[in-house]
């Protein structure tokens, strides 16, 4: 009897493991608000007013103690700080861009883009596709930021991969996929300890052809033999979207280039700046690996370095550090710099003037070798270029006390701060449409 | 119950046998009542040498090591006059004297001894401890990082199956902020040096959680708490036990513990060892782009995340001599071979109109590979000089290698394909091949001085020296940042005063630690071609106080505080030598620790047993220390930010509501905010830090049948429940809620059931489990998706 007791216990026991264990891993419902809708107003009538005359993307990035967590949002105008609370979340790793009327966001991760649409009237933001490209190699931050060439044509990069891909911004589809040279080698330990060696921002030259600075640094590359046995000197890729060709142009005039090019409106012309990291590799690796190191060079149409223009900055203004090209305009470069670092003894502390040293920035006319100071940015110590948004430049700075502005460029040396932030990175700013 | 008095007595007994005398001579005979029978487990005692023994079941008894002299033998058994007799050794091998005891009817009540474990006596001090004790989860299947999970107050993060990293917090303080220990000595000093979650179970005894308040004799930086593993303590003549276990995902865990203790000699000696390997092959869900990068959900069965660790210890001793109450050395060696199929953010998609649901779309890595070794040894010391002193000395050497090795061209699909041949090497990011190697010693230095009977002092000194290096193997040259040797010196002291008041209803322990730390990295400058020194040193003193009260048999509640500091790691001070630059000036974490805890138990008095405690802590945290980037992406570790935590803990168990059912369940709700007002978290001062699970509840149900199928044997089924709240991987106030990054609700039951037998003195079980029954699709990190539904079996021999 009492085993019968027993036995009859644990099949009751048994039978409820089962219940409470039933399956539940089914799918969750659909979230309305995330609804994917490729184009939610394909044709719009031209004709047709919008119901928001204007809306404005700002793309940024706060500090979590587990790291940075991107963010964008959009406006009518310009907010007098940022509002994070009505964000969109794209999370680690990811990088915020535009085209059009449509943001893009590209998570490292994943090695996705994903197409966003902001409605017309709401400004309400949804998921209007996702493309990944991760089977072509794309991961992490390799290739910087994507280039569109036009509605249905747009293009992301891993030179050192060698590849080139093509896909559809309309469609969210890959087109092609290209196998093109990869960057120059700068010797197999550069190439395998290097910190970045790669591409970044990419602009259309009047020809249709896409031009990258590459940037190199070290001197991770030291080897028993010397460190940075082969520098590589300025390098500029070129990229033929016809023949699906590239071409690296390659300067010993300049140590190594900034991943960004300067753009001049007035003349129409593209400048490789100097790499800050070369004022670190100069002063101590000397003269004799680190050649011309503050070097201003220009491009021609085509992409090649203009061969009868090479500006050594020092020879117009003292200084013997370098940080950042600002921006060029009618032939006037203007640039932050250090004028008399007092550099550490050790190179793992190369950094540290970073916040606790002044800072100048200058304005350098390039063909007169005239330098006068700039005070442009007003109240804050540093600004860097973040992007160009329908012919106007915007400038993310910084002061010591981690308060941040977005500065849109109004005139040659008028910055207006637009928006501010507190102890975070402005990343990207666009006018999806109006004025 | 006249064998428990006996043991009791006899654990008493032995308990304070200093066995000052010298093994000679002995003495034997029988107990005997009136009548003439035979009184087993009676206690003979010669308290002036403070040595005894128990009368086995015809009777007998035998002392040994008697001196020659006249000796004071005390017999006691339940229900019989306490009898005492003076016996001459003069100079014979053995002395035979029987005892015959009177009746005693006065004493005819039933008299309840209470023997507790040093796990109650654990509980039951001034200390902020929860003690997990190992003895029933041995027989199942989870492992330690899944036990400890279902502790109130405790977090546990996987980043996968069996030997994945884990994340382990309490309060919401996690990594360095805890610190982690084998018997007592830092777990790197121990085979299991390389993680608490993938120690074997059955390895361990119990499992000491200090919250917050940490003792002195830990000799310990922890901010958050510690985490103490005990092993078996080794005890029987010849004792042992086996485990073997297998099931999904080609899992085979083993282990063995064997021991021999020899009562007379006092020499004593153990040998334990494990192996684990599983090929973690369990199925996930990942988005896979066909050839215009349009994604598909598929369900794959991952490929690379195999798992392989073994290890071996053994320890030799004597016990209980005049000259040392332990003298023991222990050697150890652990190796770990871990396969990486992805990072901890493998890129999650969750687009459900796309029928995506939280997928995987990062490329997986094919050939990623970390493998490690430790080995070393330990010698413990311990003496009692008379009544008032008791000295305890550890020490111990260890050396241990990690090796990342990452250098693959090939770039897979998530079926285990290559796609792609690429011309630079490396998955997880640059090709990496990377060795570091440490070399540590350590000392740990215990005097406690008993004042008066309840008043003690305890001085505690803990040296600890480290020596990191490393070898870049991808670099050939002297430039090598890896080569930099940084040498770290930690010392921590402390002093204790503890008191026990009102017939130990009252128990104080108030105390001070001093934090003192000298490090040093030499490090060659390829600009200077010399190598550069940097050095320095910090000191801080700490202080806490455990108050405990019992307000009555059933109830007691506890108070503890302490003003806790974490030291840098040498990696926080010098950086990476590459894109981490050195701060000097670098402070050590700090914390005010506060918890207030109490327990209502009504174990002895009802038929329906039942318990209930709690615990409501604080924690104040302050110059936390963050990565600050400047624009170009490079940094230093800065003290930036401060935050509090404050959580309640609750739980109880309840048995024989029906005979042989068991329930528990236990809660967790912490609150852990910035309160940054400077620094790069100002603007969301008062979120809840990130990424960071805040609310548990764990339950459990057992149901156990005795002689099942014969007599002595049982049978338990057991099932348990375990659920995390979501949390999001940013800032709570930050982005529209739909948008968010999330780490959803998980909810894991598992069930099994547990036979146990003996076979003559063999005790064996077998336990059918299975895990995450419901087969629930659960993360603890975003988008590292845990294992589902699987099933184990574990066989288990103690004797």
């Amino acid at each position: 009897m009492m085993r019968t007791i027993k036995l009859s216990s644990l099949l009751l026991f048994m039978g409820l493991f089962f219940i409470a264990c039933s399956d539940d891993d089914t799918a969750p419902a659909p979230d309305p608000d995330t609804q994917v809708d490729p184009d939610p107003d394909p044709d719009p009538d031209p004709d047709m007013d919008p119901d928001v005359d204007s809306a404005i993307m700002i793309g940024y990035r706060v500090n979590t103690p587990q790291g940075a967590v991107r963010y964008f949002e959009v406006h009518e105008e310009f907010p007098s700080t940022i509002n994070p609370s009505e964000a969109i979340e794209i999370g680690l790793s990811s990088r915020v861009y535009s085209f059009g009327e449509h943001p893009y966001t590209y998570n490292e991760n994943a090695g996705t883009m994903t197409k966003w649409n902001v409605d017309r009237s709401t400004l309400e933001i949804s998921v209007g596709g996702i493309v990944s490209f991760a089977s072509s190699g794309f991961s992490g931050f390799a290739g910087g930021p994507p280039i569109f060439v036009s509605e249905t044509q747009a293009f992301v990069s891993n030179l050192r991969e060698g590849v080139v891909l093509e896909w559809n911004p309309s469609t969210m589809e890959i087109t092609e996929v290209l196998n093109v040279d990869p960057l120059p080698n700068l010797g197999e330990q550069y190439q395998s300890v290097t910190g970045f060696y790669g591409e970044w921002n990419k602009y259309i030259t009047s020809n249709g052809k896409v031009v990258m600075a590459v940037e190199h640094y070290g001197p991770e590359a030291c080897c028993d033999e010397g460190c940075l046995a082969q520098p590589g000197g300025a390098i500029v890729a070129v990229f033929d979207p016809v023949s699906g060709t590239i071409q690296y142009n390659q300067d010993d005039r300049l140590y190594s280039t900034h991943d960004d090019l300067l753009y001049d409106p007035v003349t129409d012309n593209y400048y490789a700046p100097p790499a800050d990291g070369n004022s670190h590799t100069f002063q101590y690796f000397g003269e004799d690996l680190v050649n011309n190191p503050f070097a201003l060079l220009r491009l021609n149409d085509d992409g090649s370095f203009d061969p009868d223009f090479a500006l050594n900055l020092p020879d117009n203004i003292d200084f013997n550090f370098f940080i950042d090209a600002d921006f060029i305009f009618d032939n006037k470069l203007v640039f932050t710099y250090i004028e008399n670092l007092d550099f550490p003894l050790a190179y793992n502390e190369r950094w540290s003037w970073f916040g606790s040293v002044p800072t100048s920035t200058a304005v350098l006319d390039i063909n007169t070798g005239e330098v006068t100071p700039f005070g442009g940015f007003g109240q804050y110590s540093f600004a860097t270029y973040i992007n160009n948004n329908g012919g106007t430049n915007f400038f993310e700075a910084f002061n010591g006390s981690g308060e941040g502005g977005l500065l849109r460029q109004d005139g040659f040396d008028a910055f207006t701060t637009v928006t501010t932030m507190e102890n975070g990175r402005f990343r990207w700013v666009s006018t999806l449409w109006g004025e | 119950m006249g064998r428990l008095i006996g043991l009791a007595a006899l654990v008493i007994v032995l308990s304070t046998n200093s066995l000052q005398s010298q093994e000679i001579f002995s003495i034997a005979g029988k107990v005997l009542n009136q009548k003439g029978q035979p009184l087993p487990f009676a206690t003979v005692i010669i308290k002036s040498m403070r040595i005894g023994t128990v009368s086995d079941s015809e009777g007998n008894y035998l002392l040994g090591g008697i001196q020659n002299g006249r000796h004071t033998i005390t017999i006691n058994v339940l229900g019989f006059r306490e009898q005492s007799l003076i016996v001459t050794v003069q100079n014979a091998n053995l002395t035979k004297v029987d005892f015959m005891l009177e009746e005693q009817v006065e004493d005819l009540e039933e008299v309840v001894v209470k023997g507790k474990s040093d796990a109650s006596k654990l509980r039951e001090s001034a200390q902020a401890v929860t003690v997990v004790t190992t003895e029933t989860v041995k027989l199942q299947t989870a492992d330690l990082g899944e036990i400890m999970a279902k502790t109130e107050g405790v977090s546990v993060q996987r980043g996968g199956g069996l030997g994945s990293n884990a994340r382990f917090a309490l309060g919401g303080l996690s990594g360095d902020q805890i610190r982690f220990f084998y018997n007592g000595v830092p777990l790197d000093f121990s085979p299991y040096a390389f993680g608490l979650a993938n120690v074997p179970v059955n390895a361990i005894d119990r499992v000491e959680v200090y919250k917050g308040v940490v003792p002195i004799q830990f000799g310990a930086d922890a901010l958050g708490g510690a985490v103490n593993l005990v092993p078996p303590q080794t005890n029987k003549k010849i004792g042992g036990s086996l485990s073997y276990q297998t099931g999904s995902f080609g899992t085979h865990r083993a282990t063995t513990n064997l021991e021999h203790y020899n009562e007379d000699s006092g020499f004593f000696a153990s040998f334990g060892g494990f192996y684990d390997h599983t090929d973690n092959n369990y199925k996930i869900d990942v988005a896979v782009p066909d050839d215009r990068g349009q994604l598909e959900q598929f369900e794959v069965e991952r490929f690379h995340d195999a798992y392989r660790a073994f290890g071996v210890n053994f320890t030799l001793g004597l016990r209980n001599k005049k000259w040392a109450k332990e003298l023991s050395l222990e050697g150890y060696y652990g190796d770990y071979d871990n396969e990486v199929q992805n990072s901890q953010a493998p890129g999650l998609i969750n687009e459900p109109q796309l029928g995506i649901n939280n997928a995987v779309a990062g490329s997986p890595f094919g050939e990623v590979v970390f493998t490690s070794f430790s080995t070393g040894a330990n010698l413990h010391y311990n003496l009692e000089l008379g009544k008032k002193w008791t000295i305890d000395l550890r020490g111990g050497y260890n050396y241990n290698e990690r090796e990342s090795f990452d250098v693959g061209n090939n770039l897979y699909n998530w079926f285990g394909e290559v796609v792609r041949v690429q011309n630079q090497p490396g998955e997880f990011g640059p090709a990496d091949n990377l060795i570091t190697k440490s070399e540590n010693v350590f000392a740990r230095q215990q005097v406690t001085f008993e004042i008066s009977k309840g008043h003690s002092l305890n001085l505690s000194l803990a040296p600890t020296y480290g020596l990191r290096t490393g070898d870049d193997l991808l670099i050939d040259g002297p430039f090598d940042p890896a080569l930099d040797e940084g040498r770290l010196f930690d010392f921590v002291s402390g002093l204790e005063y503890r008191v026990e008041l009102f017939n130990g209803k009252l128990e104080n322990a108030a105390f001070v630690k001093n934090y003192r730390q000298n490090v040093r990295i030499e490090s060659l400058d390829p600009s200077v071609d010399q190598v550069l020194v940097d050095e320095r040193s910090v000191s801080e003193f700490g202080a806490g106080n455990g108050l405990r009260y019992e307000w009555s048999e059933r109830f007691s509640t506890k108070l503890s505080y302490e003003f806790a500091y974490r030291l840098p790691r040498l990696d926080e001070i010098f950086g990476d030598g590459q894109f981490i630059q050195e701060n000097l000036e670098l402070r050590p974490e700090n914390s005010h620790n506060v918890n207030l805890q109490w327990n209502y138990t009504n174990n002895e008095s009802t038929k329906i047993q039942w318990q209930l405690q709690g615990n409501f802590f604080l924690r104040r945290i302050d110059d936390l220390i963050f990565l600050l980037v400047n624009a170009d992406e490079f940094g230093s570790f800065q003290n930036v930010w401060s935050a509090t935590s404050e959580g309640v803990e609750f739980g109880g168990s309840v048995s024989n509501i029906i005979k042989g059912l068991t329930l528990s369940a236990n809660t967790t709700y912490q609150d852990y905010r910035n309160t940054s007002d400077t620094g790069p978290f100002t603007a969301f001062r008062g979120d809840r830090i990130p990424n960071v699970p805040y609310f548990f509840v764990n339950g459990a149900a057992e149901y156990g049948f005795e002689s099942v199928f014969r007599k002595g044997d049982d049978l338990s089924l057991f099932w348990n429940l375990r659920h995390v709240g979501a949390f999001f991987v940013g800032w709570e106030s930050a982005g529209l809620q739909q948008f968010k990054a999330e780490v959803p609700d998980q909810t894991v039951q598992n069930a099994g059931v547990t036979y146990r037998m003996e076979l003559g003195k063999l005790q064996n079980s077998i336990t059918l489990e299975g895990q995450n029954l419901a087969n629930a699709k659960v993360f603890d990190f975003f988008g590292v998706q845990r294992p589902g539904r699987a099933v184990f079996v574990k066989l288990t021999t103690q004797f």
